[in-house]
């Protein structure tokens, strides 16, 4: 279809009950925030990107999804950084009672959502929804999502999902795939069903058939993606690198530079780690319990009565990328890392995990 | 629209009254929780609960009742933080909240047929004792039984009372780093319990709770004696903010303390330990 038939797949969703979330220019930034039309998605805007930097610019052309990952992601809507987790109430009596917060949840289409992305959401499935324990509001969320990829074609400076298998392409999880083809006036959109509730829509739609020769430039544009973009590790070379440098004193080196904000556990889409915070009313007769991202990176993560278990910020930033990259097959069966390259771009010192664990295996990459 | 469920009692907390609040040591207490919503949760001996004091907050606590009775909800409490110490002002009538119970307890069925070593420093006490209750209440499934307890001063042992009755039925050996002239027992580290108790190293199982270089100590002199590795478990403490493995805090290595343990294999353990700051 021609990118302005986006507008009928947009009141398609909004008319079955979705609100639609999708990549947006606010403040001359890409978010992954709620849009109302096509005219929303970020036309024409260039992601350039490299480690501790990202800047976005219009580059003539018209794609709509060439903008990269911007440091939002679809994180914020299935994760809130702010969620109450429950409240407790206290009668005059000192009698509790306990109860959710009257929140209700719609369901939301992610247009435009990246195969990295969509990866990373299923790799958070697999630690939020899939567990003994279940983060129950996570479940809910997720259950309502549809799902339009875009594959992407124009990868940024710190992407490596070729290297992490997430991408540029997108083979499962999704309801729609887009892909995008041609350039300038010639721009099309090839779309494709992955579910029922997908192939349903297409049905509404009623769009002709790509031609073989648009379907071989739809592959060959995804190719292109990979095999333009920077390599990074194997997600089992990098499970196999963080085991084997446990004690390497590359450790206390990158700890010099790194600042232990935080950031790269805030924009990586796995990251689910929390804290809890206990607010009391001033009335003392209620309380509520709120869940909050936090980062690995800070002493409080750890705290026990007496102290740290990870007081230096050598031991944190070992936590951070070994869990990331290791710890998470053993726990979840996956690697944790999609080759998104938030993390590279949003350090502010740069610190880029391909090099660090390249350093790990004795090759420095650059 | 979708609502989201969740579940009382594992995700938000089912609501106890305190019917009975002890004092054990200076700082340490225990309650005697009953739960206002129904029976109370069915727990093996080792697992814990998310314990709640209205405002105040959460934390991970570990069951110190017998866990054939699971109407009543037995927690010993040493108020070291913020919410411990909001807790230990809490009186009797109050309401608490608690989650769980969560987590991996003492294989207690692994003993079984064999010598059972329940060696405790100072408040670890209190997660080891729902097995010395199990012990208690099935022993002739065990053969020799022995609790091994060192504590810093006489002042610091818990459940001192109970002991004596317990001796009838185990043996009991009992140490403190520091006597004071009133002190007629041992005196020193917990590790040298473990020459003087009677058991056969081929046929025993020892669980080990206590400061974590305690549990080095005497796992170390476990396996000096020929106790295999393997048959030997300690309990791990960490950061907890949800009990169930999603808040990511406990992690040690690759596992989550709350739902892998608290309880670890000392093979597993120790090589998780054996890592700075992992």
């Amino acid at each position: 279809m021609a990118p302005d038939e986006l507008a009928r797949l947009f009141e398609y969703l909004a008319g079955e009950g979705y609100s639609l979330i999708g990549p947006t220019l606010r403040d001359g930034a890409v978010v992954f925030d709620h849009i109302r039309c096509p005219a929303d998605l970020p036309r024409g805007v260039r992601a350039l990107q490299t480690p501790g930097s990202c800047r976005w610019d219009h580059d003539g052309d018209s794609a709509l999804f060439a903008h990269g990952a911007g440091a939002d992601s679809f994180k914020r809507h299935v994760s809130p950084p702010r969620e109450t987790v429950w409240i407790a109430r206290r009668d005059r009596e000192g009698a509790l009672t306990f109860g959710q917060p009257p929140q209700q949840v719609q369901p939301a289409a992610y247009v435009g959502m990246r195969p990295c992305d969509l990866a990373a959401l299923l790799i958070r499935d697999r630690a939020l929804a899939q567990g003994d324990y279940r983060d129950t509001a996570y479940v809910a969320r997720r259950a309502g999502l549809f799902i339009a990829v875009a594959e992407c074609a124009a990868p940024a400076g710190n992407c490596f999902c070729a290297s992490m298998g997430t991408g540029p392409g997108a083979n499962r999880g999704y309801d729609l795939a887009l892909t995008e083809i041609g350039n300038g006036g010639r721009r099309m959109l090839l779309i494709r069903s992955g579910s029922a509730r997908g192939a349903a829509a297409l049905d509404t739609l009623n769009l002709p058939f790509a031609t073989v020769a648009q379907l071989s430039s739809a592959r060959r544009a995804v190719e292109t993606a990979a095999a333009s973009m920077r390599r990074g590790p194997t997600p089992e070379g990098a499970r196999a690198a963080l085991n084997r440098g446990r004690e390497s004193p590359r450790w206390r080196e990158t700890a010099k530079r790194c600042l232990a904000c935080g950031s790269c556990a805030m924009v990586c889409p796995t990251c689910f780690c929390h804290a809890v915070e206990d607010r009391a009313g001033l009335d003392r007769g209620r309380a509520e319990r709120v869940k909050t991202w936090a980062p690995c990176f800070t002493r409080e993560f750890t705290y026990i009565h007496g102290g740290a278990a990870r007081p230096s910020v050598a031991g944190r930033y070992r936590h951070w990328i070994t869990h990331k990259f290791a710890a998470w097959f053993d726990q979840f069966g996956v690697s944790g890392c999609v080759g998104c390259g938030r993390c590279v771009t949003w350090c502010p010192v740069g610190i880029d995990v391909v090099e660090e664990i390249a350093a790990l295996n004795g090759a420095p990459d650059r | 629209m979708i609502a989201m469920p969740a579940v009382p009692g594992v995700h938000t907390p089912a609501r106890h009254v305190i019917r009975r609040r002890a004092r054990e040591t200076a700082d340490t207490f225990t309650w005697e929780l009953a739960p206002l919503d129904g029976p109370g949760a069915r727990f093996a001996p080792g697992q814990f609960n998310m314990l709640y004091a209205f405002g105040a907050g959460e934390v991970p606590v570990s069951i110190s009742g017998d866990p054939a009775r699971p109407g009543t909800l037995i927690h010993t409490i040493r108020a070291v933080g913020r919410v411990t110490s909001v807790m230990e002002r809490l009186e009797e009538g109050e309401q608490v909240g608690a989650r769980g119970p969560f987590g991996r307890g003492w294989p207690v069925a692994e003993a079984q047929e064999g010598d059972l070593l329940i060696v405790a420093g100072g408040v670890g006490l209190a997660p080891l004792r729902p097995v010395v209750y199990h012990t208690l209440a099935h022993r002739n499934r065990y053969r020799n039984v022995a609790l091994l307890y060192g504590a810093r001063t006489p002042a610091d042992l818990l459940f001192a009372a109970e002991l004596d009755g317990w001796r009838a039925i185990i043996a009991v050996a009992v140490t403190v780093d520091s006597g004071g002239p009133q002190w007629r027992g041992d005196v020193g580290a917990a590790p040298r319990l473990i020459g003087k108790a009677d058991f056969d190293p081929a046929r025993a199982t020892a669980f080990v709770c206590g400061p974590e270089v305690m549990m080095r100590f005497c796992a170390a002199e476990l396996v000096n004696r020929g106790v295999a590795a393997e048959r030997i478990h300690v309990s791990l403490e960490r950061n907890m903010a949800c009990g169930m493995g999603l808040c990511g805090r406990c992690q040690l290595g690759p596992v989550f303390v709350c739902k892998d343990g608290p309880v670890f294999p000392y093979p597993v353990a120790r090589e998780l330990l054996a890592a700075r700051e992992l």
